[in-house]
């Protein structure tokens, strides 16, 4: 045994992404951001379009929030029984200041594409911006819960979706909606084969 | 020999016990974690986990608890500040026996 308690913390970080439901949970997100751009983009300024956006963040929190309680659900009926239960500690310094960490990447993401589109006047370039962000994030959060490979796979995915659509030619709404379902797809497959290979790997004990 | 090194015969042994400073080390990094967890993460069998877990209970390092999430009954494990003073001490004590050696 070695008493690394760093090594120990990484594999103990890394259960929590051991059975793909969090990656399913964020295809769901990334389908609603999906479908909210291509109808954005098909209703136009319409009285529709004007309705959507207005709700938009309305629903986008409320289905972060059923993506968590899913998640517990689905963890608490597969994954506990078969390989235990972990809560993690979160002190309310770093909750706070993951908040305003999140709060300042949005803010500073949408400075950055509002500047370079008034800047360079080519909407082209979004989904290439959009892909190469989400790449970011995706290595961030690979290195983050312990190197879990397949995030730095879904993170060259990202990428190349995004440098790809920008060079066809498709409106912006629907060049995003594009990017976010198919991203959608790469989470939800990624989360399926991670979940089978879970299920197959830790079968329920007998007596539980 | 090295007033350092002489730590090393002061070390607490609930902790010291390889399989008992597996699970505090594991326990250290979460908030509290389930048996099941427990046995699978060390490896060893119910009985020996239980009995080290005891002991760990009865020396103040480890609060258990019996209760349910969802419909799945948990036994779950969080490790006390009595216990992570513990094993700061511990750790301690041997960095500074192991940073003494040869130094005579």
């Amino acid at each position: 045994m070695k008493p690394d308690i760093d090594q120990v913390e990484r594999r103990v970080k890394g259960y929590w992404f051991q059975d793909g439901f969090g990656e399913m949970a964020g295809g769901l997100v990334f389908l609603v951001l999906g479908s909210y751009f291509a109808l954005s983009e098909y209703l136009g300024d319409s009285f529709w379009g004007g309705l959507l956006q207005a709700a938009f963040i309305l629903v986008f929190f409320a289905l972060m929030f059923v993506g968590r309680r899913l998640v517990a659900a689905l963890k608490s009926r597969f994954v506990y029984p078969r390989t235990g239960f972990v809560e993690y500690r979160v002190d309310e310094d770093t909750r706070h200041r993951r908040k305003i960490l999140a709060g300042l990447v949005g803010a500073l993401m949408a400075a950055m594409f509002t500047l370079v589109l008034k800047a360079t006047d080519i909407e082209d370039l979004t989904p290439a911006l959009t892909g190469l962000v989400g790449g970011a994030i995706l290595v961030f959060a690979g290195t983050k819960s312990s190197g879990v490979a397949r995030f730095f796979v879904l993170a060259l995915i990202s990428i190349a979706l995004g440098v790809a659509l920008s060079f066809i030619p498709l409106a912006m709404g629907y060049a995003l909606g594009m990017y976010y379902g198919l991203m959608a797809l790469a989470f939800f497959i990624s989360g399926a084969v991670v979940l089978s290979r879970y299920l197959r790997k830790s079968p329920r004990p007998r007596n539980s | 020999m090295n007033k350092n090194l002489r730590t090393l015969t002061g070390l607490d042994r609930v902790i010291h016990e390889p399989a008992r400073l597996m699970l505090v080390m594991i326990l250290a990094t979460v908030e509290s974690a389930d048996f099941l967890f427990l046995q699978r993460e060390t490896g060893l069998t119910k009985g020996n986990l239980s009995a080290h877990l005891t002991k760990l209970e009865s020396a103040g390092y480890v609060k258990i608890e019996k209760m349910f999430k969802g419909k799945y009954p948990l036994t779950l494990c969080k490790l006390t500040p009595a216990g992570i003073k513990a094993l700061d001490g511990y750790r301690h004590q041997l960095d500074k026996a192991l940073k003494s050696r040869g130094r005579g």
